[in-house]
C-alpha cells in the first residue's frame, strides 16, 4: 500500500480506479432505480386497490340512504298525512321502523312547505326520540331546506359532510353529518314541503380510522375545497367550520400537490421522501367508473367532490427500504472491490513499466558493454592478423633468406674442396666437412621449424578415409627410406576416422619413423599397430622394439627441438613429437608414452569420435 | 642446331656464380645470360633499355629466382605469359624456398618447372643438369609464327 506513495503509481492508478469506479456505481444504480421502481409500482398499486375500496365503502353507506329516501318520498302514508293531519302518527311509526333499521340515521324529518320543522325524530344515545312539537324549529333558512326545496318530485339532495350544529353551535362531541332531503308534493302536485333525513358518519369515519392502522400509508378524506374531513395530523379536519382554521387546507399547505390532484381522477405523486396516491370519489360521479351514481336524480353539493388519498412514507416500504439497504451494501463492498482490483491492476502495471523500464536501462548498458567489447575484439584481431602476417612474412623470409646463406656456405666449401683439394691438408678437408654438415643440419633445423610453424597456422581440411590405407602407405615410404633394415609390421585393422589427411600422414611418419629410427640397431624393428575406443575416443597405439626411453624424461618428449637420444645415435632436429602433439591437439586429442631404457616404447594418440571442425 | 643460349635470372651473385658453376660442369648452353632482377629480364626480353641492340633471338630457357628487387620472379613469369610473343618461353623457377603458396602460384601462372635449390652442391649440379638435359636439349618449343 506504500505504493500510493508513488506519484507514477497514481496516476496509473486514478483512471482504472475511477472507470471502475463509474462503472460498478452506474450498474448498480441503474439496478438500484429499476428495482425502486417496480416497488413503487407494485406498493402504489396496492395503495390503488386499498382506496379503490375505501371508495366503494363510501359508496356503499350512500347508496342505500338515497334508495330509502327515494322510496319514503313515496308511500302513501306521506300523502295520507298532508291530506289529513291523522296520518301523523302513523307517518311517525314509519319513520321510526326506517331510523331503527339504519342506526346512522341519525335525524329523519319532516319540514312544512315555510320551513317548520313538522315531525322529528333522532337518536339520542341509544333511545329513538320523537321530539315534542313545542321544540321543533324554522329551518326555513338552512342552505338544506332551500336546496331541496328548489327539486323537482323525485329529485334528491345531497349536502357537504359538516358538523351537526345544535342551537347555532357545533354539537360536541363532533357529530359528522352528511344530509339528504327530497322534496314533497301534494296529490294536486303542490310543493308539501321536504323529508331530510340526516346521517351520521362517525362510525364511517372511525372504519376508515381502523384502517389506516392496518397500512403503513396514511389516509385522508378531503371536499374539494381541499379541506379534511378525516385524516387530518395536526386536527385540522373540518377547517371550513372554524374561524380559527379558516384556509388551513391541503391546496393551500402544498399546492403543487393539490394542483395535480385536481386535475386527475386518481394517479401517483411521488415526493422525495414518501408517495402520494389519491382517487376522486363522489355520489353524482365516479372516479374509477366515470359515471353518474344516480344520473339526473341526485344533486349533490360541488364541495362532495371528495378526494381519497394516502400518503406512504418510503421509509415504511417493507421491500423499498431493504433494497436500499441492499444497495448501499452492494455499493459499499463493490467499492472495496473495486478499490482492491484497480490496485491489483494497477500495481500489475506499475511493476511491469518498472521492469521495463530496467531491461531497458540493463540492455542500454549490455549493448554499450557489447559495443566495447567488439571495439575492442576488432582491435585485437586486427592486432593479431598484423601479427599473422607478420610472422607469415617472418617465416616467408627464413624460408628464403636464412637458407641462401647458407646454401652458399656449403656451396663454396664444395666448390673449394674440388678444386683446391691439392692445397688442402687432411685437418683443412675435415673442417670443410664440418662446415658443410653444420650447414646442411641448419637447413633441416629451418625447415622443420618452418613445418611445425605451419601446422599451427593452417585451417584444418577435414575428411573421412580409412585409417589403414594411410598407414599401410606410410609403412611403404619409411620401408624405402630404410631399405637394408628389416622391418616387421603388425597392423590390426583401424578404424575410420575424420581428420586433415595431410597433417594426419605427418603424424603417421614421425612416429612410424621414429618406431623404426630407434630400432634400427636391432637385428629387426618390430613396429605393432592397434586401436581401441572409449565412449569418446578412438586410442591409437604405436608400440616398438627400440631402445625405449627413461620415462623419468617423458615430460620432454613432446617438447620442441627436446631429445632424449643424441644426434651421433640417432639423427633428428628433435622437432617430430612436437609436431605430432601440435597436429593431435589441434584435433581435440591427446598423445603420451610409455616406455622403458632397452625395452622399447609405446605411443598412444587419441582422437574424438565426433570431431568439431 | 641453334645456338642454344640460357636466361639466369638472380638478383645475389653467389647464387648465379653457383648456378653457373653448375651449368658448366655440364657444358650445356654455348651462351649464358645472367641478369640482376625482373626488370633487366624483360629488357632483355624485349630488346629495350640496356638490350636494345643486343644480338636477336631468344633464350631456350629462362631460370628464374623467386625473390627479387624491383622486380620479382612471380611478376616477370606473369608477364611473360601475358605477352604474346613470349607466352611459349619455357620459364623454370629456381629458388631457395620450399614455402608451398609460391609453387602454387607458380604452377596457376604457367611456370614449366619449380626446383628448389639443393643446399648440397653435388646434389645442385645434378639437378641443373638433369634441368639443362631436359629443356636445352630434349624440349621443344613452338617455332616462331
Amino acid at each position: 500500500m506504500k505504493l500510493f506513495l508513488e506519484k507514477s503509481f497514481i496516476r496509473i492508478f486514478t483512471p482504472v480506479f475511477i472507470s471502475l469506479f463509474i462503472l460498478i456505481v452506474g450498474v448498480s444504480a441503474y439496478v438500484y432505480f429499476q428495482q425502486r421502481n417496480r416497488i413503487l409500482t407494485n406498493a402504489s398499486g396496492y395503495y390503488s386497490d386499498l382506496l379503490r375500496q375505501r371508495s366503494e365503502l363510501l359508496h356503499a353507506k350512500f347508496a342505500p340512504t338515497i334508495s330509502d329516501l327515494g322510496f319514503f318520498a313515496h308511500q302513501l302514508l306521506v300523502i295520507k298525512y298532508l291530506d289529513n293531519s291523522t296520518g301523523k302518527p302513523e307517518l311517525i311509526k314509519e319513520m321510526q321502523l326506517f331510523a331503527q333499521f339504519n342506526r346512522s340515521y341519525q335525524q329523519i324529518r319532516f319540514i312544512n312547505a315555510k320551513g317548520m320543522e313538522q315531525i322529528r325524530i333522532n337518536w339520542v344515545g341509544d333511545s329513538l326520540i320523537i321530539t315534542p312539537d313545542k321544540l321543533l324549529q324554522d329551518k326555513s333558512q338552512r342552505y338544506y331546506f332551500k336546496k331541496t326545496a328548489a327539486l323537482h318530485p323525485g329529485e334528491i339532495y345531497v349536502s357537504p359532510i359538516d358538523l351537526n350544529m345544535e342551537h347555532g353551535k357545533i354539537e360536541i362531541p363532533y357529530q359528522r353529518v352528511i344530509r339528504f332531503g327530497t322534496p314533497i308534493f301534494n296529490k294536486d302536485n303542490q310543493f308539501a314541503g321536504v323529508i331530510i333525513i340526516n346521517q351520521n358518519l362517525n362510525t364511517l369515519f372511525n372504519r376508515l380510522k381502523i384502517t389506516n392502522d392496518h397500512y403503513n400509508g396514511h389516509l385522508m378524506f378531503l371536499n374539494r375545497d381541499g379541506y379534511w374531513l378525516f385524516g387530518s395530523k395536526e386536527n385540522k379536519s373540518f377547517g371550513f367550520m372554524f374561524d380559527s382554521l379558516k384556509n388551513q387546507r391541503l391546496s393551500n399547505l402544498f399546492p403543487k400537490r393539490w394542483n395535480k390532484i385536481t386535475k386527475q381522477s386518481s394517479g401517483e405523486i411521488y415526493g422525495p421522501k414518501g408517495m402520494d396516491i389519491f382517487q376522486h370519489v363522489g355520489l353524482g360521479y365516479h372516479a374509477g367508473r366515470g359515471d353518474n351514481f344516480y344520473p339526473g336524480k341526485v344533486y349533490v353539493d360541488a364541495v362532495n367532490d371528495w378526494v381519497l388519498l394516502v400518503h406512504v412514507d418510503y421509509a415504511n416500504i417493507k421491500n423499498y427500504k431493504s433494497n436500499k439497504t441492499v444497495f448501499l451494501l452492494v455499493l459499499g463492498v463493490s467499492i472495496f472491490l473495486v478499490l482492491y482490483i484497480a490496485y491489483i491492476m494497477s500495481r500489475l502495471r506499475f511493476k511491469e513499466k518498472k521492469y521495463v523500464a530496467e531491461i531497458n536501462a540493463v540492455n542500454k548498458s549490455l549493448e554499450y558493454k557489447i559495443e566495447q567489447r567488439t571495439k575492442e575484439l576488432s582491435e585485437r584481431n586486427t592486432e593479431l592478423k598484423i601479427v599473422n602476417e607478420e610472422l607469415e612474412s617472418f617465416s616467408y623470409s627464413v624460408s628464403h633468406d636464412l637458407r641462401a646463406p647458407l646454401r652458399h656456405i656449403s656451396g663454396f666449401v664444395d666448390l673449394l674442396v674440388k678444386k683446391n683439394r691439392a692445397g688442402l691438408d687432411e685437418k683443412g678437408v675435415r673442417y670443410l666437412d664440418y662446415i658443410k654438415e653444420a650447414s646442411q643440419e641448419m637447413s633441416q633445423l629451418i625447415d622443420d621449424l618452418l613445418r611445425f610453424s605451419r601446422v599451427g597456422r593452417t585451417e584444418l581440411q577435414m575428411a573421412s578415409f580409412e585409417m589403414n590405407n594411410l598407414v599401410e602407405e606410410t609403412t611403404r615410404a619409411i620401408q624405402e627410406d630404410y631399405p637394408d633394415q628389416e622391418i616387421r609390421w603388425e597392423i590390426t585393422s583401424l578404424p575410420p576416422v575424420t581428420v586433415d589427411y595431410g597433417l594426419m600422414r605427418q603424424v603417421w611418419i614421425n612416429l612410424l619413423s621414429n618406431a623404426v629410427k630407434y630400432s634400427s640397431k636391432k637385428a629387426y624393428s618390430l613396429v605393432q599397430v592397434e586401436a581401441s575406443e572409449t565412449s569418446a575416443n578412438y586410442i591409437f597405439k604405436i608400440q616398438d622394439n627400440g631402445v625405449g626411453f627413461d620415462e623419468k624424461y617423458g615430460h620432454k618428449l613432446f617438447g620442441t627441438f627436446q631429445r632424449l637420444h643424441s644426434a651421433e645415435d640417432y639423427e633428428g632436429t628433435g622437432i617430430g613429437l612436437a609436431m605430432v602433439r601440435r597436429i593431435v591437439v589441434r584435433h581435440g586429442g591427446e598423445v603420451w608414452a610409455e616406455g622403458k631404457i632397452g625395452e622399447g616404447a609405446t605411443f598412444y594418440f587419441s582422437l574424438p569420435k565426433n570431431p568439431k571442425g | 642446331m641453334d645456338i642454344k643460349s640460357i636466361l639466369l635470372v638472380e638478383d645475389n651473385a653467389r647464387d648465379a656464380e653457383l648456378t653457373l658453376v653448375a651449368l658448366e660442369e655440364n657444358n650445356f648452353a654455348n651462351e649464358i645470360v645472367w641478369v640482376k632482377d625482373g626488370v633487366e629480364a624483360m629488357d632483355y626480353l624485349a630488346y629495350s633499355g640496356k638490350y636494345t641492340d643486343r644480338k636477336p633471338g631468344m633464350p631456350t630457357v629462362v631460370l628464374l629466382d623467386l625473390k627479387m628487387p624491383r622486380m620479382d620472379g612471380i611478376e616477370v613469369l606473369k608477364s611473360i605469359r601475358q605477352d604474346p610473343k613470349l607466352k611459349y618461353l619455357p620459364v623454370v623457377m629456381l629458388t631457395s624456398s620450399r614455402q608451398e603458396e609460391d609453387l602454387i602460384k607458380s604452377y596457376n601462372l604457367g611456370v614449366n618447372a619449380y626446383v628448389v635449390k639443393p643446399v648440397d652442391l653435388t646434389e645442385f649440379i645434378s639437378a641443373i643438369k638433369q634441368l639443362g638435359m631436359f629443356w636445352v636439349v630434349i624440349n621443344e618449343i613452338p617455332r616462331k609464327h
